[in-house]
């Protein structure tokens, strides 16, 4: 039954190769193809999961070995896919929602000229992410890991004929080769360290390098830097702003329930790691927890509703971050599988607007929406209330987990935390304020732009059902936990966490604190309220507010000038050289890595003209020189 | 005095030189082939040399093989040559530089 | 004294011998054959000829097949081999010829040449190189060499009526005869240091057997090795013998350009390997500077000139020049595991770098423009397929994983830090990074930029489709279970490492 998860993996592989490489399709076929072989390869791993399930406990990890990759010299790999709570978790979130917001996009893409191209590169995408959850070993993952980041820039430029698409994707691949390039750093160092890259050889021997350790601290700090890359997380997090050129189901797909999630996948893999050096982990758990308010203050101030929502996705998952930072690898987790449901439909919300206002994403110009789309108001509404953490939906829960984990390693004696936990609160307060701002401008109040309110309409069932799913997900999914009580997430990733001994904080349940849950429910409340009374009730209004603190608010909207500041001190002094060595910076959209590659090609091809002349003679005379050369070697000194 | 094996090596160098000499210098294709195939005949010289002092075959039988593959050479090139002709007039090597960079 | 004598006295050429070389006469007979079928087949039944050759071809294969579990013989008094290692390239070579021979028909077909002596000249130079790879004596090396070369020129000038073909054949044989010439000249003086021209006598005599003690300072010898060296480095086009690559691949046939880029370079290593290696390897310490200089050269400058290039052929011909620049460097091993990976990096080689070719053929048979890079724009719309396979070969050049070019570059550099020349397996790692941007700047054109929206469809042959199809399985194959081919690769080194004794 295990081999089953062959099937997972190749499945969406053989959809992109048939919907890519078959000869006489046509859009219907390609409309069952994408989302079908993804839903086949979800059946699938409900399957293997439900095996897994029925394994005792101490057996739920089962390697299963494809092949001896190599055997050159000393080193050889086997390439074998791991199938153990964490990576069936993984693959049923991949599949599930991947399945349903292909049905969405079937709805959605439709009549678009890339119709094909779209869903082929949707499967490749979902065949790289499974590749990168379901290795057994680092190699692989990097080659997922930096497969994702390939089709995820081929996805966010899809629209070939936007000059925008295109430089959005460029800064998401060369933010990406940052990440992977770290992550290179630290497969580089394990194979100096333990010999190896599986996960078994690395894990097995991590506990005899010194606790909290130089060496320990750099791998795992290694590995972060990709991890912050993927995941969008503080420093290098502003190509996923632009990213949203995309379609929105890759919006929704990629940039908010999948891929950008790998980095809190890739921290919990190597706990053993983490475990070993609380610098480490602490640098996660802060990374997260000034992520999530930075990034929460930037949804405040922004007019686009797929930014809002991008916005918030980075501090969604920088709370993830938080909890994987604050080693309950559980709770992180819970709330990737919670964020996937809610932040998906708030996407596939997003999208049914745009479809139905022509594309327009200025939510200045919508407004009272609920009258004509009554259908995406509803779900737009669950949607919220469960990113918000409003009581019982499943927002509440797992968010509950993430800042009580915080709260009780803080409680525990680890200080620092309260900060992380003080932040965490914080946020949750900004985050049901600017995500009512953005159910509030939209779908509430008088259209504000008549003539865009009165074509409005509702999207199609191919769009609804999967958001009726989602909306039923996001209302009942956080019963897999309630606080205090029981935690099934918990309950099923034990084994995995319990599978390698590990120095470090202490991987026991986790606790529930009441002080932590009532404060941060205050916190959501005055948030609520907030936005409640600005944007229903308009005392004091959004004008005023503006003025009252116009420096805080055109810092938000600036983003923090961040990107102003990248600008100023990579990409303006990197300009500024160029200039001065001759302008040799090419204009040239090819050019997606530096600047410096352009020079260097000027340069190559200026020297390849001078010796490349054509003629016979100087190429015969490069090669007496050369023969001059050899020769020579022996008369002087080379003997 | 009788020449040793040190003198029909240096003549043979000498021709071989002269050959990468021609083939550098001249713009004619037919002489730059002659050129060529004063270099393939010094070294022809340069194994009968050997083959005479080291009282051993294989380089006669080189010869051989030198000879008839620069006959063929021959062929090939010149048809080349003359079907390059068919479609330009004068033949200059340095004419043939439609391709670089 | 010995072969000559022995010649006259009982000249045995029994059945082994013939056995022994059984793939190259399968398929020099088929050369005769098609020169018939030229002069006498009706012209409207000639594409008989295509079938012809492809026959011809898998009965080789077939040959090959039987001869690599029948064990190695010497055939002609030692001067040809059939050890693994030689019957391994012939394995290489003939795939390619395939390969070349599926892409060459709809080539054909749109430039209505004779196919006869098309397909005659095509597998009399894979004749060529096969013999080349079994070659035992310098003579034999010489002799297919020429055999390669001469069927070559005329196939690189065989479109009469573009000039740039014209351009293309004459260049190729003015230089590579040039080339030949100090080639051969090296020869000679290696044989008057050794007195033999047997590549395994020459092996012994520089071990100290038979020869004078230091032979191995003798200036003949070491001059000799600088201008072998010369010519094996013009006919791999190393730097700073390549120059003739760009302009002979640019104005050739493209199904002729794929074939060559290939083959050619193929069989110039194997003999490369098996001479120096194997029957040089005594006076290793004084040929490997030499090659350390042109490998290096080779890496920096094949790579640095490709990023320059618009005209995808010019650039396949400069990466072919990095390319000999890595495979160089697994040379310089001098390790069974370099010679291993020098025979898998071919076998990767062939269906990575025919397939990149592929796109520049196939689009030339549609009567599109092939080889300039900014016309494939859109390609992803008008034949994702194609799109697709280039892609693949792209990545697999650029030596990403999976595919089989990480695999091979992978194998090469592993064998120079074991010998402890770390410093050019980071030369290696750098300059692949800069081929990383030029081979994916084409698949950036194909798959990003969008194309005419009135752009007429690209279509393939039956057999070009087939060809594609090949080279993408060996391509990811070779990348996914390597350990298979990684295996025969090294029994075909083990077979030269007992005929030389090493």
């Amino acid at each position: 039954m295990q081999q089953l998860v062959w099937a997972v993996l190749f499945l969406p592989l053989a959809g992109f190769a048939i919907n890519s490489l078959g000869t006489r399709m046509n859009d219907r076929l390609v409309q069952w193809l994408g989302p079908g072989s993804v839903g086949l390869a979800f059946i699938c791993a409900v399957v293997c999961f439900l095996w897994l399930q029925g394994r005792a406990e101490g057996v739920r990890s089962v390697d299963q070995l494809g092949w001896t990759w190599t055997v050159a010299g000393t080193f050889s790999l086997n390439f074998g896919l791991i199938l153990d709570p964490l990576s069936s978790l993984m693959t049923l979130v991949i599949t599930g929602v991947g399945f349903l917001i292909l049905v969405y996009a079937t709805g959605y893409m439709g009549g678009d000229t890339g119709y094909r191209r779209f869903f082929a590169q949707m499967d490749l995408f979902i065949f790289t992410m499974l590749l990168l959850v379901l290795a057994d070993n680092y190699l692989f993952l990097l080659v997922g890991w930096a497969g994702v980041g390939l089709t995820s820039y081929l996805l966010i430029g899809f629209y070939l004929d936007r000059p925008s698409a295109a430089a959005a994707a460029r800064k998401a691949l060369v933010m990406n080769v940052i990440g992977d390039v770290g992550i290179m750093i630290a497969l580089f160092m394990m194979f100096v360290l333990f010999g190896g890259v599986e996960f078994h050889t690395v894990f097995s021997q991590v506990r005899s390098l010194p606790y909290n350790g130089q060496i320990i601290t750099v791998l795992s700090l290694m590995l972060l830097v990709g991890a912050v890359a993927k995941s969008a997380q503080l420093p290098l997090y502003t190509w996923l702003p632009d990213a949203m050129e995309g379609p929105t189901p890759v919006s929704a797909l990629i940039h908010a329930a999948t891929m950008v999630t790998a980095g809190v996948y890739l921290v919990a893999r190597s706990y053993p790691i983490y475990q070993q050096t609380p610098i480490g982990l602490h640098t996660v758990a802060f990374v997260g927890a000034i992520g999530t308010a930075f990034a929460a203050g930037m949804g405040l101030a922004n007019n686009d509703i797929k930014r809002v929502l991008a916005y918030s996705t980075m501090s969604q998952i920088a709370y993830m971050f938080v909890g994987v930072g604050v080693a309950v690898y559980s709770a992180g987790m819970f709330h990737l599988v919670e964020h996937a449901f809610f932040k998906a439909l708030l996407f596939m919300g997003a999208g049914a607007v745009m479809h139905a206002l022509h594309d327009e994403l200025d939510i200045r110009k919508m407004g009272g929406l609920r009258h004509k789309l009554p259908f995406t108001w509803v779900t737009f509404w669950i949607g919220v209330l469960a990113i918000i953490g409003f009581p019982f939906m499943s927002g509440f829960f797992s968010k509950e987990d993430v800042i009580g984990a915080a709260y009780s390693r803080a409680y525990n004696g680890d200080g620092w935390l309260w900060i992380v936990w003080a932040l965490t609160v914080v946020t949750s307060l900004l985050t049901a304020a600017y995500m009512f701002r953005l159910l509030f401008l939209v779908f509430h109040g008088e259209p504000r732009d008549r003539e865009l309110y009165d074509h409005a309409h509702e999207p199609g069932l191919s769009m609804r059902a999967p958001m009726a799913v989602l909306s039923v997900l996001s209302i009942v999914g956080g019963f897999l936990a309630f606080p205090g009580r029981y935690n099934k997430i918990e309950d099923w990733l034990r084994p995995y966490f319990q599978q390698f001994a590990v120095n470090g904080p202490p991987l026991k349940t986790q606790p529930f604190y009441l002080t932590s849950m009532v404060v941060t429910l205050a916190a959501t409340a005055v948030g609520f309220l907030i936005a409640y009374s600005v944007y229903i009730r308009s005392s004091p209004s959004r004008e005023r507010v503006a003025a009252m603190f116009p420096a805080v608010y055109r810092f938000l909207l600036n983003r923090y000038y961040v990107d102003q500041l990248y600008d100023m001190m990579f990409v303006r002094p990197v300009k500024w050289g160029s200039k001065m060595m001759g302008r040799y910076v090419e204009q040239d959209a090819l050019d997606f890595t530096v600047d410096g590659a352009g020079r260097l090609t000027r340069l190559a091809a200026q020297t390849s003209r001078a010796v490349q002349t054509g003629y016979v003679r100087n190429y015969a005379l490069g090669i007496v020189l050369g023969a001059v050369l050899l020769v020579g070697y022996y008369f002087v000194g080379g003997r | 005095m009788t020449p040793s094996a040190d003198h029909f090596l240096v003549v043979s160098a000498i021709l071989f030189t002269l050959g990468t000499v021609g083939v550098l210098t001249r713009r004619d294709p037919l002489v730059v082939f002659m050129s060529i195939e004063l270099m393939l005949n010094s070294v022809n010289l340069t194994f009968v040399t050997f083959s005479h002092y080291l009282s051993s075959p294989d380089g006669q039988i080189f010869v051989f093989i030198i000879m008839t593959v620069a006959a063929a050479e021959v062929v090939v090139g010149l048809a080349l040559i003359v079907s390059i002709f068919q479609t330009r007039q004068r033949i200059d090597v340095d004419e043939l530089d439609e391709m670089r960079g | 004294m010995s072969v000559l004598a022995a010649a006259t006295i009982h000249v045995r050429v029994g059945a082994s011998d013939w056995g022994a070389v059984g793939p190259e006469l399968i398929l020099g007979a088929t050369v005769l054959v098609l020169l018939l079928v030229d002069a006498f087949v009706p012209r409207r039944v000639r594409e008989v000829s295509t079938w012809i050759s492809l026959i011809a071809l898998v009965a080789a294969f077939l040959d090959v097949y039987f001869l690599w579990s029948h064990g190695d013989s010497n055939a002609l008094y030692g001067q040809i081999t059939s050890d693994k290692f030689a019957i391994f390239f012939d394995g290489v070579i003939i795939v390619s010829a395939v390969l070349a021979v599926l892409l060459s028909e709809s080539y054909i077909v749109s430039s209505s040449f004779d196919p006869g002596e098309y397909y005659a000249l095509l597998l009399a130079s894979a004749v060529g190189m096969m013999l080349m790879a079994a070659g035992n004596s310098l003579m034999i090396l010489f002799l297919a060499l020429e055999l390669l070369s001469l069927s070559l020129y005329i196939l690189a000038g065989f479109e009469r009526s573009s000039p740039r073909s014209q351009e293309s054949g004459f260049k190729y044989f003015l230089l590579s005869s040039f080339a030949s010439a100090f080639l051969i000249y090296g020869m000679a003086l290696i044989y008057g240091a050794t007195g033999s021209t047997q590549l395994v006598a020459i092996g012994h005599c520089l071990h100290g057997s038979g020869c004078p003690a230091n032979v191995t300072e003798n200036p003949l010898l070491l001059v000799g090795i600088g201008l072998m060296v010369v010519g094996f480095a013009f006919k791999i086009s190393a730097v700073p013998f390549h120059m003739w690559t760009p302009d002979v691949y640019e104005g050739a046939p493209t199904p002729i350009t794929a074939f060559m880029s290939v083959t050619t370079k193929a069989a110039v290593f194997a003999a490369f390997v098996r001479v120096f290696n194997f029957s040089l390897n005594a006076a290793h310490s004084h040929w490997f500077p030499l090659l350390w200089g042109v490998a290096v050269a080779t890496m920096i400058f094949g790579n640095l000139f490709a990023l320059a290039q618009s005209n995808m052929k010019r650039m396949l011909a400069y990466s072919g020049v990095a390319h000999g620049g890595y495979i160089l460097v697994a040379l310089l091993a001098n390790s069974p595991a370099g010679a291993t990976a020098v025979v898998f990096y071919f076998l990767a080689y062939a269906f990575m770098n025919i397939g990149a070719f592929m796109l520049v053929s196939i689009l030339e048979s549609n009567g599109q423009v092939g080889d300039d890079i900014s016309s494939y724009r859109g390609l992803w719309q008008r034949n994702p397929f194609l799109a697709g396979c280039t892609t693949v070969f792209l990545f697999s050049l650029a030596g990403i994983p999976p595919f089989a070019g990480f695999f091979a570059k992978y194998l090469a550099l592993a064998a120079i830090v074991q010998a402890g020349h770390t410093e050019l397996a980071i030369i290696a790692v750098l300059t692949s990074l800069i081929s990383v941007y030029y081979y994916l700047r084409v698949v950036v054109v194909m798959v990003l930029q969008p194309g005419e929206v009135q752009a007429q469809e690209t279509r393939m042959s039956g057999m070009a489709e087939m060809a594609v199809t090949a080279s993408v399985a060996g391509t990811i194959g070779l990348g996914i279970i390597p350990t298979g081919f990684y295996n025969l690769a090294t029994q075909s080194v083990d077979a030269l490492r007992t005929a030389f004794g090493i």
